[in-house]
């Protein structure tokens, strides 16, 4: 699956630690998702999608 | 009393159980781990005081003794068990999986040394080598350090995948 994390982080100028905050998660699963080696679960792929007030298929993507 | 997460909403991370590691930590060390050193305190103690005093005790004693590691281990479970829900899902994901390995690696180590045992290999090689370990792996102590041994090297594979 792919996704635009990084590029909507970067944009809000955030750091991954920050990110990471904001999710409740760990730096290294932001990291994964955003290196695609991790796909989120459907509740954090939601909390993403509310956090950058995208549509989820938005920000995620089948390959 | 118990875990962080439950105390001010931060993460538990698999490395605070990690000796070494810069998140490691000995109070959550302590916490997650305590109930395990207590199984193999109190396995090491029946199994030495097995053959000679509590030998002479009731059997209801004896049994009581003899199970008393193992409601340590369940107390050992529940720690790990909630150390793990104080994850977030990846570090969860991780975990589980390393937990997963080493149960499944302990299971095939252990059927492995007896059924070698049982095929004579251990006796012919100690007839080689004049070289007896005296170990048994079903015993309690030997048991929980193999799931630590393949806990951690299921860690360290898993956590690398995701790197």
């Amino acid at each position: 699956m792919k996704n635009q994390l990084r590029e909507l982080r970067t944009a809000k100028e955030w750091s991954q630690a920050d990110l990471a905050d904001k999710l409740g998660v760990s730096r290294q699963t932001v990291n994964a998702i955003e290196t695609e080696k991790y796909d989120p679960s459907l509740p954090l792929a939601f909390k993403i999608a509310k956090l950058f007030k995208r549509p989820i298929e938005e920000i995620f993507t089948v390959d | 009393m118990l875990y962080t997460a439950y105390m001010n909403d931060k993460l538990n991370v698999p490395d605070e159980i990690w000796l070494g590691k810069k998140d490691y930590s000995f109070r959550t060390d302590f916490t997650v781990n305590r109930w395990m050193f207590v199984a193999l305190v109190l396995s090491a103690l029946s199994d030495v005081f097995f053959p000679h005093q509590i030998s002479q005790w009731p059997a209801t004693l004896r049994a009581v003794v003899a199970l008393a590691p193992f409601l340590a281990i369940l107390f050992w479970i529940r720690s790990v068990r909630r150390w793990i829900g104080g994850m977030d899902e990846l570090h969860r994901r991780i975990t589980v999986a390393a937990c997963l390995f080493a149960t499944i690696a302990t299971f095939f180590a252990v059927t492995a040394w007896q059924t070698l045992d049982k095929t004579g290999v251990w006796q012919s090689i100690y007839q080689i080598t004049h070289l007896h370990l005296g170990l048994n792996p079903a015993d309690l102590w030997l048991i929980l350090s193999q799931v630590t041994f393949f806990y951690f090297l299921g860690y360290a594979h898993f956590n690398r995948r995701y790197q």
